[in-house]
């Protein structure tokens, strides 16, 4: 037991959550404005490639994070057009943008890199590790805190910037108001569509970093379908977390150790079922959202008189 | 007071197969309460959206404070200080008070965050200004309807109206919530603002205002001054006929029991009592008003008629056959129709057309649906005779509901419930939110019900409708009945004194 449950696993839990955190966060403020974008996916998996052959091209890192995030705003934008102005229906947009990043991102493999399946430039360079003083020089909690890639910080500072983006700033009152009467928001002197446009292109940017970390601060490589349902699960939790960054984040987290321990169990050969494993917080989530549905159904129904 | 503040001129506004707003000229002087009234679909919520911002007119100007302005959107409004005060609110429910005031583009800020402190400061004393409070902290989905109104105004003047608009204001308020409305109106003027009264009810129009302009079909069909005016010239005026504003009927000759309520018991949504024991009955061929003040249970006693709220007591017998036990649907089919009070939530599908709210009562019989198939045929048919017989205004059957105005919307409701002739006609609220003529049309619709030996119990908020259609009057106060009557000669302070709970009969059962 002690192989799978030590420091590494927690410190493996931290790596793990923090793409899926980046991606939910932004998500959520999506989810927030009634704006179902299932699309996250293909906006982090454009981030992955794109960050990828930014680094090809710079030998840069940083600039590959730029990339990525570039990457995956483009694929929002075209989102938020379809969804905002075209009014086009959320699922099938998304859908569309999921199929459009999984199979451009496979086939630009082979024109600008003449390969299948994966690619790893040659000036590979990894997003930087952050060794934090003193810390890293502790036992155990030194492991588990230090020496993670800058996203993975990035990720962590992300629920607290959201938390505060969303409840203590005037755009974050507009953007929870957004989601439950548009029409206050439109006589209040605000476009509803232009708050819209702006949370879908902040979850583009988070998606980026994301998408990013996958492919350069992970594996150091762009695979096909390298975010491998990520961005659905992240999907997940802000709907289990009931959108809300910290509930969310607390959801990611469950994620996370559960694809850690699965990646150990299997290493391992231990006989326990690592898919199953996996599937555990799947089933705990809709198990969630059917008793928190519940609950809100019932307080509807005592306000319902109002609206 | 007789400089002008507001001038619209030659306003012109046509949307995909109406004009709402036909050459459309309104002038407001400063100070007053202009009234501006008209029927359903007359074009005044139009032109109060084209004076907010929320519609682009095609043509004509609008000149506010002796200046030529463009109004492009609701900032543009908000920013040359008109404010409107919608009549479905426009607030957001899990907001609290304070946040859903400073809410919008000018949101009080220190660096990135919300400014709370200089917000709430503001707004106290604005309402020590106008001497008028809410409760900031709480959340609108605590507040009854009068204070999310009151909130709205708030709003409003924290913006820095001058102008402002009250849209319907008083269609969803209790009389005494009205009435401290009306205060409030008559202090905002003396403290410079003005007011925009939008309203079908003539008798507060004639109450509140100091100059009325009326609307018919898109155009201006009078000004006049409140003082000059009468009910009878307004009415005249917006429907463009003589109208008959006391319903004119025979006197009921009542059959047999249909309803017969024993005992019936109650929660609300609280879970506390809402109605106690209740015992009584309607019968073939007469209407049975209740009469009472909002929230005295009338809401419960119709919801728990028609299924939709479980009785914790008592029984209910439809033609003598006991339906305690039935959900909604076999009550339809036992023969109850229902007019909810609230349209919106109950009445219809905003987002089906007015054939498809239409058929709704019928969609299971024949020969509208024909082994498990809808005959599209027979519905056509069907809805074009009722749009027809009910003057329904829509550019066709498949327009969809939630684009017509409010009181389209009531005709395809009561059309609905009444066209299928039912054994008990349960109507609350029948005429919310209608103007003159159409209420005249829903009150005979109503009474030709009763006629043909049908029974109505109707539940009204307006003691006017109460009194001049039943046939005998039930009046609830907290839950229960406290005095029948039967309607002749009835005093309507005695009537007052019961509903208000002064007063109280001991019925024998």
């Amino acid at each position: 037991m002690s192989e799978i449950f030590n420091a590494e696993l927690v410190a493996a839990t931290i790596r793990m959550t923090a793409p899926l955190l980046l991606v939910a966060l932004g998500g959520l403020m999506c989810q927030r404005a009634e704006i179902f974008n299932v699309g996250l996916e293909g906006c982090m998996l454009s981030g992955a490639f794109f960050a990828i052959l930014f680094i090809h091209l710079t030998g840069s890192s940083f600039i590959g994070l730029l990339g990525g995030i570039i990457g995956s705003v483009a694929l929002s934008l075209i989102y938020a057009l379809f969804v905002i102005r075209f009014r086009a229906n959320h699922i099938l947009t998304s859908l569309a943008i999921n199929y459009t990043a999984t199979g451009l991102t496979s086939f630009l493999l082979l024109p600008i890199y003449g390969v299948r399946g994966g690619f790893r430039p040659d000036n590979m360079q990894a997003l930087p590790k952050l060794h934090i003083p003193l810390i890293e020089d502790i036992p155990v909690v030194g492991e588990i805190l230090s020496g993670h890639t800058v996203t993975v910080y990035l990720a962590v500072l992300m629920i607290f910037v959201t938390y505060v983006l969303l409840f203590k700033t005037p755009f974050g009152m507009l953007v929870r108001s957004v989601g439950i009467n548009e029409n206050a928001v439109r006589t209040a002197g605000v476009k509803p569509e232009r708050i819209r446009l702006l949370v879908i292109l902040w979850a583009g940017v988070l998606c980026g970093i994301a998408g990013a970390h996958l492919s350069t601060g992970y594996a150091s490589e762009f695979t096909e379908n390298i975010t491998s349902g990520r961005g659905f699960t992240a999907f997940s939790a802000i709907v289990f977390g009931g959108a809300h960054p910290v509930y969310s984040s607390l959801a990611c987290l469950l994620y996370g150790f559960a694809d850690a321990v699965g990646i150990r169990l299997e290493l391992s050969g231990s006989g326990i079922s690592a898919d199953l494993l996996k599937a555990f917080p799947y089933l705990l989530a809709i198990i969630a959202i059917a008793v928190s549905s519940f609950v809100r159904l019932k307080r509807r129904v005592s306000t319902k008189e109002l609206f | 007071m007789s400089e002008t503040v507001l001038s619209m001129q030659h306003i012109v506004k046509a949307f995909p197969g109406v004009i709402a707003n036909n050459d459309v000229t309104l002038e407001v002087k400063k100070q007053s309460i202009h009234a501006l009234i008209g029927e359903n679909g007359a074009g005044k919520s139009t032109l109060m959206n084209v004076l907010c911002g929320l519609h682009a007119p095609d043509s004509g100007r609008i000149v506010f404070n002796g200046q030529e302005v463009g109004i492009r959107s609701t900032y543009d409004a908000i920013r040359l200080g008109i404010g409107m005060v919608h009549q479905h609110f426009m607030l957001v429910s899990d907001l609290t008070v304070l946040e859903n005031i400073i809410l919008g583009a000018d949101t009080p800020h220190k660096g990135a965050l919300t400014d709370y402190k200089t917000s709430r400061k503001r707004i106290e004393e604005i309402m020590e200004q106008y001497s008028f409070h809410v409760d900031l902290d709480k959340k609108v989905f605590e507040m009854s309807v009068g204070e999310m109104q009151r909130v709205e105004i708030i709003k409003a003047l924290y913006r820095g109206a001058e102008l402002l608009i009250l849209d319907e204001p008083t269609a969803v308020l209790t009389p005494s919530e009205t009435q401290a409305l009306f205060g409030v109106c008559r202090s905002l003027t003396a403290m410079g603002k003005t007011i925009l009264f939008i309203s079908h009810k003539l008798k507060e129009v004639l109450e509140i205002s100091d100059e009325i302009t009326v609307m018919r079909a898109g155009k201006v069909t009078g000004h006049i001054r409140t003082d000059e005016a009468d009910e009878i010239k307004l009415a005249t005026m917006m429907v463009g006929r003589d109208v008959v504003l006391r319903v004119r009927k025979d006197e009921a000759k009542p059959k047999g029991e249909v309803l017969r309520v024993e005992k019936l018991s109650a929660l609300n949504d609280r879970k506390l009592p809402a109605i106690k024991d209740i015992t009584f009955s309607v019968r073939a061929g007469e209407i049975v008003g209740i009469a009472g003040v909002d929230g005295n249970g009338q809401t419960e006693l119709v919801e728990t008629l028609t299924g939709l709220r479980k009785q914790t007591g008592g029984s209910i017998y439809l033609n003598g056959e006991n339906i305690t036990a039935c959900d909604c649907l076999k009550r339809r089919h036992h023969g109850i129709s229902h007019v909810p009070a609230d349209r919106m939530v109950f009445g219809i599908n905003r987002k089906c057309s007015v054939e498809e709210n239409l058929m709704l009562s019928v969609y299971n019989r024949k020969p509208y649906c024909r082994f498990g198939f809808l005959n599209k045929g027979r519905i056509r048919e069907y809805a074009m005779e009722l749009v027809r017989r009910f003057g329904i205004i829509a550019a066709s059957i498949e327009t969809l509901v939630g684009n017509m105005s409010g009181g389209n919307m009531q005709k395809v409701v009561v059309a609905r419930e009444i066209a299928i002739e039912p054994e008990l006609l349960i109507a609350a609220q029948p005429t919310r939110g209608v103007d003159v003529g159409a209420i005249e049309f829903i009150h005979n619709e109503i009474i030709k019900l009763r006629d043909k030996d049908k029974a109505v119990l109707l539940i009204s908020m307006e003691l006017d409708e109460v009194l001049s259609l039943s046939d005998r009057i039930l009046v609830f106060y907290e839950g229960e009945i406290v005095g029948e009557f039967e309607n002749k000669n009835l005093d309507e302070l005695e009537l007052g004194l019961y509903m208000t709970g002064a007063k109280r009969m001991e019925r024998a059962i």
